[in-house]
């Protein structure tokens, strides 16, 4: 049996989009909306990225200890199974 | 050595009774972005972060801390959420579709571009990772660690996070696909438990708790 195809859908969001839609859900008292948009901005604002890794580094300049971390494509495909 | 991933005033606790312990390397539950790239003030994403760090400069001279950067848990994007790995609940996000990208629904909601218009990148890490990457360090030997190390396992823009999670490209079409099951654990530990050799035991209280250094 094929695998059956399902739309994914996506919500492109603006910067200024997210911090309106926080106010918003402050002001309604949804904190677990606020929250949700918080993370949304803290991922926009840069958080979460850096440009030099300096274990990676490290572990790559020794030669007693070996990490070859998973790409997010090879973990994906890790937690995947086709049908 | 003390290895966290308890915060608030747990941590609090930990760090004070490791620093009258003479413990002498502690490793705070930092496990996301750099600190460099974290708010100075009012960060409402800091779930006693900051406490911790201000508490472990005070002990500093006696206990040394590093923090380990990991970026988002690849985990997070798990079709049974973060939670199902016991990690996450105090961030609000261990549940499935919480952050970015929900695989169940199939939805995404994400900023593209930042306010200047730029990419908007993530770096990403498997929760398995973390641990070689930490024991990796361990071994090495914790005598010259900084005060943070920065570790990645990818390295991507959120759209093309988005896509690969949806499985291509812009328009494409999501395939339904089985999900593995989480494996099972050895005995008294948690998930977070890969092949590892070296000089370094990881006891499973939760998950990646301790590390004791031998």
């Amino acid at each position: 049996m094929g695998a059956l195809p399902v739309t994914f859908a996506r919500h492109i969001r603006q910067h200024a989009e997210i911090q309106a839609y926080l106010s918003y859900y402050a002001q309604m008292g949804e904190f677990e909306r606020v929250a949700y948009y918080q993370r949304l901005l803290a991922t926009a604002n840069g958080r979460y990225d850096f440009s030099q890794a300096t274990l990676n580094e490290a572990v790559n300049q020794s030669a007693h200890v070996d990490v070859r971390p998973a790409s997010f494509s090879a973990w994906l495909g890790s937690i995947w199974q086709p049908l | 050595m003390v290895i966290s991933t308890v915060s608030g005033n747990e941590q609090l606790n930990l760090i004070n009774a490791s620093g009258r312990g003479r413990v002498r390397v502690f490793v705070p539950s930092e496990f996301e972005g750099s600190l460099t790239k974290r708010p100075s003030r009012n960060d409402p994403l800091d779930r006693g972060s900051s406490e911790a760090i201000a508490l472990l400069r005070q002990w500093s001279s006696r206990m040394k801390f590093t923090v380990f950067s990991c970026g988002i848990f690849m985990e997070r994007f798990h079709p049974y959420g973060l939670g199902s790995f016991d990690i996450g609940y105090g961030s609000g996000a261990s549940g499935a579709g919480d952050f970015l990208v929900d695989l169940t629904n199939a939805t995404a909601e994400y900023p593209e571009r930042d306010s200047k218009g730029h990419s908007v990148r993530v770096c990403l890490t498997s929760v398995y990772d973390v641990v070689r990457f930490i024991i990796a360090a361990i071994d090495m030997g914790p005598s010259h660690w900084p005060r943070e190390f920065t570790m990645c396992g990818d390295r991507l823009t959120v759209r093309d996070l988005v896509s690969a999670c949806s499985g291509g490209g812009s328009s494409e079409l999501f395939p339904l696909k089985v999900f593995l099951p989480l494996p099972k654990s050895p005995p008294g530990c948690h998930h977070l438990m890969p092949p590892v050799s070296g000089s370094c035991s990881i006891l499973g209280m939760q998950g990646l708790t301790w590390a004791r250094y031998q």
